[in-house]
Protein backbone atom coordinates (compact mmCIF):
# COMPACT_ATOMS: atom_id res chain seq x y z
CA UNK A 1 0.00 0.00 0.00
CA UNK A 2 1.42 3.62 -0.58
CA UNK A 3 0.57 6.56 0.42
CA UNK A 4 0.08 8.89 -1.86
CA UNK A 5 -0.69 13.01 -2.26
CA UNK A 6 -4.15 13.83 -3.91
CA UNK A 7 -2.98 16.03 -5.94
CA UNK A 8 -0.11 13.97 -7.60
CA UNK A 9 -2.95 11.03 -7.89
CA UNK A 10 -5.20 13.56 -9.76
CA UNK A 11 -1.98 14.53 -11.93
CA UNK A 12 -1.42 11.27 -13.30
CA UNK A 13 -4.70 10.23 -14.22
CA UNK A 14 -4.94 14.07 -15.71
CA UNK A 15 -2.11 13.34 -18.01
CA UNK A 16 -3.12 10.46 -19.59
CA UNK A 17 -4.57 11.19 -23.33
CA UNK A 18 -8.00 9.48 -23.09
CA UNK A 19 -11.04 11.44 -23.29
CA UNK A 20 -12.10 10.91 -19.40
CA UNK A 21 -14.17 12.87 -16.95
CA UNK A 22 -11.62 13.15 -13.96
CA UNK A 23 -13.32 16.25 -12.83
CA UNK A 24 -16.61 17.92 -12.69
CA UNK A 25 -18.27 21.17 -11.78
CA UNK A 26 -21.52 20.90 -9.63
CA UNK A 27 -23.68 23.92 -9.91
CA UNK A 28 -26.28 23.01 -7.55
CA UNK A 29 -28.19 25.97 -7.50
CA UNK A 30 -28.12 29.96 -9.57
CA UNK A 31 -29.62 30.81 -6.19
CA UNK A 32 -27.29 32.65 -3.87
CA UNK A 33 -27.75 34.80 -0.49
CA UNK A 34 -25.49 37.95 -2.19
CA UNK A 35 -26.00 40.42 -4.67
CA UNK A 36 -22.64 40.91 -6.37
CA UNK A 37 -22.04 43.44 -9.24
CA UNK A 38 -20.57 40.92 -11.36
CA UNK A 39 -21.60 37.49 -10.95
CA UNK A 40 -22.47 35.53 -13.98
CA UNK A 41 -24.88 33.56 -13.26
CA UNK A 42 -27.61 35.51 -11.82
CA UNK A 43 -30.42 35.78 -14.09
CA UNK A 44 -29.22 32.67 -16.17
CA UNK A 45 -32.54 31.08 -16.28
CA UNK A 46 -33.27 33.06 -19.24
CA UNK A 47 -32.68 31.27 -22.03
CA UNK A 48 -29.85 33.10 -24.82
CA UNK A 49 -32.64 33.56 -27.29
CA UNK A 50 -33.84 36.50 -24.55
CA UNK A 51 -30.68 37.64 -24.67
CA UNK A 52 -32.58 41.27 -25.61
CA UNK A 53 -34.65 41.27 -22.35
CA UNK A 54 -31.90 40.40 -19.66
CA UNK A 55 -33.14 40.84 -16.28
CA UNK A 56 -32.20 44.79 -14.95
CA UNK A 57 -29.01 44.20 -13.67
CA UNK A 58 -29.95 45.25 -10.25
CA UNK A 59 -32.51 42.44 -9.59
CA UNK A 60 -31.81 39.72 -7.16
CA UNK A 61 -31.23 36.23 -7.03
CA UNK A 62 -34.85 35.76 -5.98
CA UNK A 63 -36.96 32.25 -5.83
CA UNK A 64 -38.99 34.31 -8.68
CA UNK A 65 -35.86 34.56 -11.15
CA UNK A 66 -34.30 31.26 -10.21
CA UNK A 67 -37.88 29.36 -9.63
CA UNK A 68 -36.37 26.37 -7.44
CA UNK A 69 -39.39 23.89 -8.91
CA UNK A 70 -36.83 23.77 -11.75
CA UNK A 71 -33.55 22.44 -9.84
CA UNK A 72 -32.28 18.85 -9.77
CA UNK A 73 -34.11 17.41 -6.53
CA UNK A 74 -31.77 15.33 -3.98
CA UNK A 75 -32.35 11.70 -5.60
CA UNK A 76 -31.43 13.43 -9.33
CA UNK A 77 -28.56 14.48 -7.95
CA UNK A 78 -28.01 11.51 -6.27
CA UNK A 79 -28.33 9.29 -9.47
CA UNK A 80 -26.48 11.67 -10.72
CA UNK A 81 -22.82 11.05 -8.37
CA UNK A 82 -23.44 7.30 -9.32
CA UNK A 83 -23.55 7.57 -12.56
CA UNK A 84 -20.64 9.82 -12.17
CA UNK A 85 -18.63 7.69 -9.74
CA UNK A 86 -18.47 4.50 -12.32
CA UNK A 87 -17.45 6.61 -15.11
CA UNK A 88 -14.31 7.21 -13.07
CA UNK A 89 -14.66 10.90 -12.19
CA UNK A 90 -12.25 11.56 -8.42
CA UNK A 91 -12.39 15.45 -7.99
CA UNK A 92 -15.59 17.27 -7.60
CA UNK A 93 -16.32 20.99 -7.41
CA UNK A 94 -19.58 22.17 -5.71
CA UNK A 95 -20.53 25.54 -6.49
CA UNK A 96 -23.43 27.74 -7.51
CA UNK A 97 -24.84 30.48 -6.89
CA UNK A 98 -24.35 29.48 -3.69
CA UNK A 99 -24.49 25.65 -2.98
CA UNK A 100 -24.82 26.15 0.60
CA UNK A 101 -28.16 27.80 0.62
CA UNK A 102 -29.69 24.25 -0.65
CA UNK A 103 -31.42 22.61 2.38
CA UNK A 104 -30.33 19.37 1.25
CA UNK A 105 -26.40 20.59 0.78
CA UNK A 106 -25.00 18.06 3.34
CA UNK A 107 -27.09 15.44 2.19
CA UNK A 108 -25.55 15.85 -1.26
CA UNK A 109 -22.39 16.71 -0.10
CA UNK A 110 -21.87 13.83 2.28
CA UNK A 111 -23.10 11.01 -0.37
CA UNK A 112 -20.89 12.02 -2.76
CA UNK A 113 -18.05 11.77 -0.13
CA UNK A 114 -19.13 8.36 0.27
CA UNK A 115 -18.92 7.95 -3.23
CA UNK A 116 -15.24 8.99 -2.29
CA UNK A 117 -15.11 11.38 -4.45
CA UNK A 118 -12.05 14.17 -3.38
CA UNK A 119 -14.66 17.46 -2.81
CA UNK A 120 -13.87 21.21 -2.99
CA UNK A 121 -16.76 23.83 -1.80
CA UNK A 122 -17.10 27.01 -3.40
CA UNK A 123 -18.98 29.51 -1.45
CA UNK A 124 -19.32 32.70 -0.27
CA UNK A 125 -19.35 32.07 2.96
CA UNK A 126 -22.54 33.97 4.40
CA UNK A 127 -24.35 30.30 5.16
CA UNK A 128 -22.42 28.64 7.18
CA UNK A 129 -24.67 27.33 10.24
CA UNK A 130 -23.04 25.41 12.70
CA UNK A 131 -24.39 22.31 11.82
CA UNK A 132 -22.35 22.61 8.56
CA UNK A 133 -19.37 23.81 10.24
CA UNK A 134 -19.30 20.76 12.56
CA UNK A 135 -19.82 17.88 9.49
CA UNK A 136 -17.36 19.41 7.81
CA UNK A 137 -15.50 19.33 10.65
CA UNK A 138 -16.19 15.36 11.14
CA UNK A 139 -15.84 15.19 7.16
CA UNK A 140 -13.42 17.45 5.52
CA UNK A 141 -13.36 18.30 2.40
CA UNK A 142 -10.26 18.20 0.51
CA UNK A 143 -10.76 22.51 0.19
CA UNK A 144 -13.20 25.21 1.15
CA UNK A 145 -12.78 28.04 -1.69
CA UNK A 146 -13.80 31.18 -0.25
CA UNK A 147 -14.54 34.55 -2.03
CA UNK A 148 -13.69 37.56 -0.16
CA UNK A 149 -14.07 40.77 -2.39
CA UNK A 150 -12.65 43.08 0.26
CA UNK A 151 -11.17 43.24 3.04
CA UNK A 152 -13.35 46.32 4.40
CA UNK A 153 -16.91 46.44 5.08
CA UNK A 154 -17.59 49.54 2.35
CA UNK A 155 -15.61 47.93 -0.35
CA UNK A 156 -16.56 44.22 0.29
CA UNK A 157 -20.41 45.77 0.53
CA UNK A 158 -20.57 48.05 -2.40
CA UNK A 159 -19.87 44.40 -4.31
CA UNK A 160 -22.19 42.51 -2.37
CA UNK A 161 -25.10 44.41 -1.88
CA UNK A 162 -25.98 43.06 1.29
CA UNK A 163 -26.10 44.80 4.64
CA UNK A 164 -23.78 42.84 7.07
CA UNK A 165 -22.73 40.71 4.66
CA UNK A 166 -18.53 41.26 5.46
CA UNK A 167 -19.15 40.27 9.65
CA UNK A 168 -20.63 37.17 8.48
CA UNK A 169 -18.14 36.27 6.28
CA UNK A 170 -14.97 37.20 8.31
CA UNK A 171 -17.30 35.53 11.10
CA UNK A 172 -17.48 32.47 9.29
CA UNK A 173 -13.86 32.36 7.89
CA UNK A 174 -12.28 32.49 11.11
CA UNK A 175 -14.82 29.91 12.56
CA UNK A 176 -13.47 27.36 9.76
CA UNK A 177 -9.51 28.32 10.37
CA UNK A 178 -10.49 27.44 14.23
CA UNK A 179 -11.51 24.09 13.23
CA UNK A 180 -8.63 23.88 10.97
CA UNK A 181 -10.47 23.24 7.84
CA UNK A 182 -8.86 23.70 4.26
CA UNK A 183 -9.00 27.38 3.52
CA UNK A 184 -8.26 29.21 0.14
CA UNK A 185 -9.63 32.27 -0.32
CA UNK A 186 -9.92 33.58 -3.68
CA UNK A 187 -11.19 37.42 -5.66
CA UNK A 188 -12.42 38.69 -8.20
CA UNK A 189 -10.60 41.85 -9.85
CA UNK A 190 -12.80 44.57 -10.07
CA UNK A 191 -13.06 48.34 -10.35
CA UNK A 192 -14.36 48.62 -6.32
CA UNK A 193 -11.55 46.15 -4.88
CA UNK A 194 -8.37 46.91 -7.43
CA UNK A 195 -6.79 48.59 -4.75
CA UNK A 196 -7.17 46.21 -1.96
CA UNK A 197 -6.21 42.80 -3.70
CA UNK A 198 -2.86 43.16 -1.97
CA UNK A 199 -4.09 43.39 1.15
CA UNK A 200 -6.50 40.57 1.09
CA UNK A 201 -3.64 38.76 0.32
CA UNK A 202 -2.18 40.16 2.95
CA UNK A 203 -4.62 38.87 5.50
CA UNK A 204 -5.27 35.42 4.54
CA UNK A 205 -1.44 34.61 4.50
CA UNK A 206 -1.46 36.30 8.47
CA UNK A 207 -4.96 34.04 8.47
CA UNK A 208 -3.54 30.74 6.59
CA UNK A 209 0.33 31.14 6.68
CA UNK A 210 2.40 32.67 3.81
CA UNK A 211 1.29 30.43 0.13
CA UNK A 212 4.10 28.65 -1.00
CA UNK A 213 2.81 29.62 -4.45
CA UNK A 214 -0.12 31.85 -5.39
CA UNK A 215 -2.02 32.10 -8.92
CA UNK A 216 -4.11 33.49 -10.91
CA UNK A 217 -7.61 31.59 -11.52
CA UNK A 218 -7.32 31.78 -15.44
CA UNK A 219 -3.93 30.46 -15.94
CA UNK A 220 -3.98 27.01 -14.03
CA UNK A 221 -6.00 23.67 -14.17
CA UNK A 222 -5.84 23.90 -10.06
CA UNK A 223 -6.56 19.83 -9.46
CA UNK A 224 -3.16 19.27 -11.44
CA UNK A 225 -1.58 21.36 -8.86
CA UNK A 226 -0.85 20.80 -5.30
CA UNK A 227 -3.49 23.03 -4.56
CA UNK A 228 -2.54 23.14 -0.57
CA UNK A 229 0.30 25.41 -1.94
CA UNK A 230 -2.13 28.17 -2.39
CA UNK A 231 -3.99 30.05 0.35
CA UNK A 232 -4.68 32.68 -1.90
CA UNK A 233 -6.30 33.08 -5.84
CA UNK A 234 -7.39 35.73 -7.57
CA UNK A 235 -9.37 35.99 -10.97
CA UNK A 236 -8.32 38.82 -12.77
CA UNK A 237 -11.80 38.41 -15.52
CA UNK A 238 -14.85 39.45 -14.97
CA UNK A 239 -17.39 38.18 -17.91
CA UNK A 240 -20.66 39.14 -18.72
CA UNK A 241 -23.79 36.89 -17.00
CA UNK A 242 -24.47 33.55 -18.98
CA UNK A 243 -27.62 35.17 -20.11
CA UNK A 244 -26.39 37.95 -22.62
CA UNK A 245 -26.62 40.44 -19.77
CA UNK A 246 -22.80 42.97 -19.65
CA UNK A 247 -23.16 44.70 -16.79
CA UNK A 248 -20.26 42.70 -14.64
CA UNK A 249 -18.09 44.45 -17.48
CA UNK A 250 -18.67 47.92 -16.39
CA UNK A 251 -16.75 46.42 -13.32
CA UNK A 252 -13.88 44.86 -14.92
CA UNK A 253 -10.29 46.16 -15.19
CA UNK A 254 -8.12 47.44 -18.52
CA UNK A 255 -4.83 46.52 -18.75
CA UNK A 256 -3.34 49.26 -17.34
CA UNK A 257 -5.45 48.57 -13.80
CA UNK A 258 -4.64 44.95 -13.63
CA UNK A 259 -0.78 46.13 -14.34
CA UNK A 260 -0.78 48.34 -11.29
CA UNK A 261 -2.85 46.14 -9.34
CA UNK A 262 -0.43 43.04 -10.29
CA UNK A 263 2.22 45.77 -9.04
CA UNK A 264 0.97 46.07 -5.80
CA UNK A 265 2.35 42.71 -4.53
CA UNK A 266 5.87 41.07 -5.37
CA UNK A 267 4.39 37.92 -5.15
CA UNK A 268 1.84 38.15 -7.20
CA UNK A 269 4.07 40.62 -9.78
CA UNK A 270 6.33 37.72 -10.04
CA UNK A 271 4.08 35.04 -10.65
CA UNK A 272 2.91 37.46 -13.55
CA UNK A 273 6.22 37.74 -14.97
CA UNK A 274 6.96 33.94 -14.84
CA UNK A 275 4.41 33.42 -16.60
CA UNK A 276 4.96 36.05 -19.03
CA UNK A 277 8.40 34.65 -19.63
CA UNK A 278 7.47 31.48 -20.19
CA UNK A 279 6.14 32.39 -23.73
CA UNK A 280 3.08 31.45 -25.79
CA UNK A 281 1.58 28.33 -24.85
CA UNK A 282 1.57 25.64 -27.78
CA UNK A 283 -2.50 25.29 -29.40
CA UNK A 284 -2.23 21.92 -30.55
CA UNK A 285 -5.02 22.28 -33.08
CA UNK A 286 -5.17 23.87 -36.24
CA UNK A 287 -5.89 27.40 -36.63
CA UNK A 288 -8.93 26.88 -39.04
CA UNK A 289 -10.73 25.04 -35.88
CA UNK A 290 -13.17 27.12 -34.07
CA UNK A 291 -12.59 25.18 -30.65
CA UNK A 292 -8.96 24.43 -29.51
CA UNK A 293 -9.52 24.22 -25.69
CA UNK A 294 -8.96 20.62 -24.78
CA UNK A 295 -10.28 21.32 -20.90
CA UNK A 296 -13.46 19.06 -22.07
CA UNK A 297 -11.68 16.45 -22.30
CA UNK A 298 -11.11 15.69 -18.70
CA UNK A 299 -13.53 18.03 -17.24
CA UNK A 300 -17.29 18.39 -17.43
CA UNK A 301 -19.96 21.06 -15.63
CA UNK A 302 -23.55 20.29 -14.94
CA UNK A 303 -26.21 23.22 -14.12
CA UNK A 304 -28.69 23.40 -11.54
CA UNK A 305 -30.99 22.15 -13.98
CA UNK A 306 -29.32 18.92 -15.30
CA UNK A 307 -27.32 20.08 -18.11
CA UNK A 308 -24.29 18.12 -18.50
CA UNK A 309 -22.08 21.13 -20.64
CA UNK A 310 -18.18 21.03 -21.51
CA UNK A 311 -17.62 24.56 -20.16
CA UNK A 312 -19.13 26.79 -17.87
CA UNK A 313 -20.48 29.71 -19.79
CA UNK A 314 -21.56 27.59 -22.69
CA UNK A 315 -24.64 24.82 -23.11
CA UNK A 316 -23.70 24.23 -26.51
CA UNK A 317 -23.23 19.82 -26.88
CA UNK A 318 -24.71 20.14 -23.76
CA UNK A 319 -27.57 17.30 -22.82
CA UNK A 320 -30.17 17.47 -20.27
CA UNK A 321 -29.32 14.73 -17.97
CA UNK A 322 -32.77 14.15 -17.20
CA UNK A 323 -33.23 12.57 -19.53
CA UNK A 324 -29.58 11.22 -21.38
CA UNK A 325 -27.37 9.31 -19.30
CA UNK A 326 -23.82 11.35 -18.48
CA UNK A 327 -21.69 8.51 -20.62
CA UNK A 328 -23.96 9.45 -23.72
CA UNK A 329 -22.85 12.86 -22.74
CA UNK A 330 -19.72 13.30 -22.29
CA UNK A 331 -18.88 10.50 -25.22
CA UNK A 332 -21.17 11.09 -27.63
CA UNK A 333 -21.67 15.39 -27.79
CA UNK A 334 -19.00 16.26 -26.29
CA UNK A 335 -16.40 15.33 -28.98
CA UNK A 336 -18.61 17.11 -31.04
CA UNK A 337 -16.96 20.32 -30.46
CA UNK A 338 -14.03 18.99 -32.65
CA UNK A 339 -15.39 19.27 -35.79
CA UNK A 340 -17.08 23.08 -35.95
CA UNK A 341 -14.12 25.36 -38.40
CA UNK A 342 -14.49 29.24 -38.34
CA UNK A 343 -17.45 30.05 -40.97
CA UNK A 344 -16.48 34.00 -41.34
CA UNK A 345 -13.55 35.63 -42.08
CA UNK A 346 -12.88 36.93 -38.39
CA UNK A 347 -9.61 38.02 -37.57
CA UNK A 348 -9.07 36.05 -34.61
CA UNK A 349 -8.58 32.53 -36.67
CA UNK A 350 -5.23 34.20 -37.82
CA UNK A 351 -4.61 36.05 -35.12
CA UNK A 352 -0.66 35.17 -33.99
CA UNK A 353 -1.84 35.98 -30.42
CA UNK A 354 -4.36 33.96 -30.23
CA UNK A 355 -2.64 31.25 -28.03
CA UNK A 356 -2.44 34.06 -25.03
CA UNK A 357 -6.15 35.51 -25.82
CA UNK A 358 -9.59 35.25 -23.67
CA UNK A 359 -11.21 34.58 -26.33
CA UNK A 360 -12.39 31.57 -26.80
CA UNK A 361 -16.07 30.77 -28.57
CA UNK A 362 -17.81 30.53 -25.75
CA UNK A 363 -16.69 33.60 -24.21
CA UNK A 364 -17.24 35.50 -27.12
CA UNK A 365 -20.57 34.41 -27.67
CA UNK A 366 -21.20 35.58 -24.15
CA UNK A 367 -19.68 39.11 -25.18
CA UNK A 368 -20.90 39.65 -28.48
CA UNK A 369 -23.85 36.53 -29.25
CA UNK A 370 -21.90 35.51 -32.19
CA UNK A 371 -18.78 32.51 -31.44
CA UNK A 372 -16.64 34.00 -34.16
CA UNK A 373 -16.80 37.43 -33.45
CA UNK A 374 -13.74 39.03 -31.71
CA UNK A 375 -13.95 41.14 -28.63
CA UNK A 376 -12.92 44.13 -27.78
CA UNK A 377 -11.23 43.86 -24.43
CA UNK A 378 -9.72 40.54 -25.21
CA UNK A 379 -7.72 42.11 -28.15
CA UNK A 380 -6.54 44.96 -26.39
CA UNK A 381 -5.47 42.80 -23.43
CA UNK A 382 -3.57 39.91 -25.59
CA UNK A 383 -1.87 43.13 -27.56
CA UNK A 384 -0.39 44.30 -24.50
CA UNK A 385 0.47 40.97 -23.00
CA UNK A 386 2.04 40.13 -25.65
CA UNK A 387 4.45 44.06 -25.56
CA UNK A 388 4.75 42.65 -21.93
CA UNK A 389 6.20 39.53 -23.00
CA UNK A 390 8.48 40.91 -25.52
CA UNK A 391 9.76 43.07 -23.25
CA UNK A 392 10.15 40.91 -20.30
CA UNK A 393 12.02 38.61 -23.01
CA UNK A 394 14.56 40.94 -24.57
CA UNK B 1 -1.33 -12.15 13.26
CA UNK B 2 -3.39 -15.56 13.69
CA UNK B 3 -4.80 -17.37 10.41
CA UNK B 4 -8.24 -17.64 12.61
CA UNK B 5 -8.48 -13.57 12.75
CA UNK B 6 -11.52 -11.98 10.90
CA UNK B 7 -11.04 -8.42 9.39
CA UNK B 8 -13.74 -6.19 8.80
CA UNK B 9 -13.59 -2.84 7.03
CA UNK B 10 -14.27 0.98 8.50
CA UNK B 11 -17.07 1.73 6.33
CA UNK B 12 -15.41 5.39 6.72
CA UNK B 13 -12.70 3.92 4.17
CA UNK B 14 -13.53 4.40 0.82
CA UNK B 15 -12.66 2.07 -2.11
CA UNK B 16 -12.70 2.74 -6.24
CA UNK B 17 -10.68 1.48 -9.01
CA UNK B 18 -9.95 3.95 -11.40
CA UNK B 19 -7.77 3.27 -14.77
CA UNK B 20 -7.35 -0.08 -13.02
CA UNK B 21 -5.64 1.31 -10.05
CA UNK B 22 -7.42 0.53 -6.26
CA UNK B 23 -7.01 3.69 -3.90
CA UNK B 24 -8.52 4.40 -0.47
CA UNK B 25 -10.54 7.09 0.28
CA UNK B 26 -10.61 8.16 4.25
CA UNK B 27 -13.96 9.98 4.67
CA UNK B 28 -13.48 11.23 8.05
CA UNK B 29 -10.14 13.41 8.90
CA UNK B 30 -7.29 12.26 9.16
CA UNK B 31 -4.00 13.02 11.10
CA UNK B 32 -2.53 13.80 8.00
CA UNK B 33 -2.30 17.24 6.94
CA UNK B 34 -1.77 16.76 3.27
CA UNK B 35 -4.99 15.62 2.06
CA UNK B 36 -3.92 12.04 0.95
CA UNK B 37 -5.42 8.60 -0.67
CA UNK B 38 -3.91 5.40 -0.76
CA UNK B 39 -3.11 3.07 -3.79
CA UNK B 40 -3.43 -0.96 -3.39
CA UNK B 41 -1.46 -2.73 -6.00
CA UNK B 42 -2.99 -5.68 -7.71
CA UNK B 43 -2.50 -8.61 -4.72
CA UNK B 44 -3.23 -6.00 -2.33
CA UNK B 45 -6.41 -5.30 -4.18
CA UNK B 46 -7.25 -8.50 -4.10
CA UNK B 47 -6.82 -9.14 -0.38
CA UNK B 48 -8.99 -5.63 0.19
CA UNK B 49 -11.86 -7.41 -2.06
CA UNK B 50 -11.63 -10.22 0.33
CA UNK B 51 -11.90 -8.85 3.69
CA UNK B 52 -15.61 -9.28 4.08
CA UNK B 53 -16.02 -9.42 8.44
CA UNK B 54 -16.83 -13.34 7.55
CA UNK B 55 -13.54 -14.71 6.00
CA UNK B 56 -10.34 -15.66 8.15
CA UNK B 57 -6.95 -14.54 7.33
CA UNK B 58 -6.46 -18.21 6.24
CA UNK B 59 -9.23 -18.71 4.13
CA UNK B 60 -8.14 -15.37 2.52
CA UNK B 61 -4.49 -16.32 2.13
CA UNK B 62 -6.31 -19.46 0.35
CA UNK B 63 -7.72 -17.53 -1.67
CA UNK B 64 -4.82 -15.69 -2.82
CA UNK B 65 -3.00 -18.83 -3.42
CA UNK B 66 -5.48 -20.01 -5.77
CA UNK B 67 -5.39 -16.39 -7.65
CA UNK B 68 -1.66 -15.55 -7.62
CA UNK B 69 1.44 -17.40 -8.94
CA UNK B 70 3.12 -16.94 -5.33
CA UNK B 71 4.65 -19.37 -2.34
CA UNK B 72 2.45 -19.48 0.97
CA UNK B 73 5.41 -17.42 2.33
CA UNK B 74 5.50 -14.73 -0.12
CA UNK B 75 1.58 -14.23 0.02
CA UNK B 76 2.22 -14.45 3.98
CA UNK B 77 4.53 -11.82 3.99
CA UNK B 78 3.34 -9.91 1.61
CA UNK B 79 -0.36 -9.79 3.84
CA UNK B 80 1.37 -9.23 6.68
CA UNK B 81 2.56 -5.89 5.91
CA UNK B 82 -0.52 -5.05 4.37
CA UNK B 83 -2.76 -5.77 7.46
CA UNK B 84 -0.18 -3.79 9.45
CA UNK B 85 -0.65 -0.42 7.15
CA UNK B 86 -4.27 -1.14 7.00
CA UNK B 87 -4.95 -1.92 10.70
CA UNK B 88 -2.36 2.02 11.19
CA UNK B 89 -5.01 3.62 9.04
CA UNK B 90 -8.07 2.33 10.71
CA UNK B 91 -9.05 0.72 7.25
CA UNK B 92 -9.67 -2.72 9.13
CA UNK B 93 -10.28 -3.89 12.37
CA UNK B 94 -10.40 -7.72 13.81
CA UNK B 95 -13.74 -8.49 14.84
CA UNK B 96 -13.14 -12.42 15.70
CA UNK B 97 -11.33 -15.23 15.53
CA UNK B 98 -12.74 -18.38 13.98
CA UNK B 99 -12.55 -22.24 14.95
CA UNK B 100 -11.00 -23.46 11.57
CA UNK B 101 -8.04 -21.22 10.23
CA UNK B 102 -9.07 -22.76 6.14
CA UNK B 103 -6.21 -24.87 4.74
CA UNK B 104 -3.93 -21.96 3.33
CA UNK B 105 -3.61 -21.30 6.79
CA UNK B 106 -2.34 -24.37 7.63
CA UNK B 107 -0.22 -24.71 4.79
CA UNK B 108 1.77 -22.12 5.43
CA UNK B 109 3.16 -23.02 8.85
CA UNK B 110 3.95 -26.83 7.80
Amino acid sequence: MKHIETAHFYSRLYDKEEQRPYSGQLELTYRCDLDCIHCYCKGSEEVPSHRSQVADHRSKLTEETFPKKKELTTIQWKRILDEVQKEGCLCLTLTGGEPLIRDDFLEIYGYAKRLGFIITIFTNGQSLTNEIIDYLEKYPPFSIEITLNGITKNTYESITRVDGSFERVMENIRALRARRLPLIIKANCLKQNRHEIAKIKQWAEDLLGKSAKMTEMCDVRPETCDIRKYNFKYDPMIFPRLNGDRAPCEHRLSFEELTQLRRQDPDIWGEYREGCEAGLPDLTREARFLYRCNAWMKHFFINPYGRLKFCQFSEKFSVDLRETSFHEGFYRAFPKLLTPTFTTDSRCQHCSLRPLCYHCPARAYLETGNEEAPVPYYCELAKHIADQIKLLNC
Amino acid sequence: MKDSTVFDKNPDIVSRTIEDETILLPVYRTSEEINCLYTLNESAAAVWDLIDGRRSLGEIKEAMLRQFEATPEEIDKEMGILLKDLTEIKAITPVKETKGAGRAGRATHT
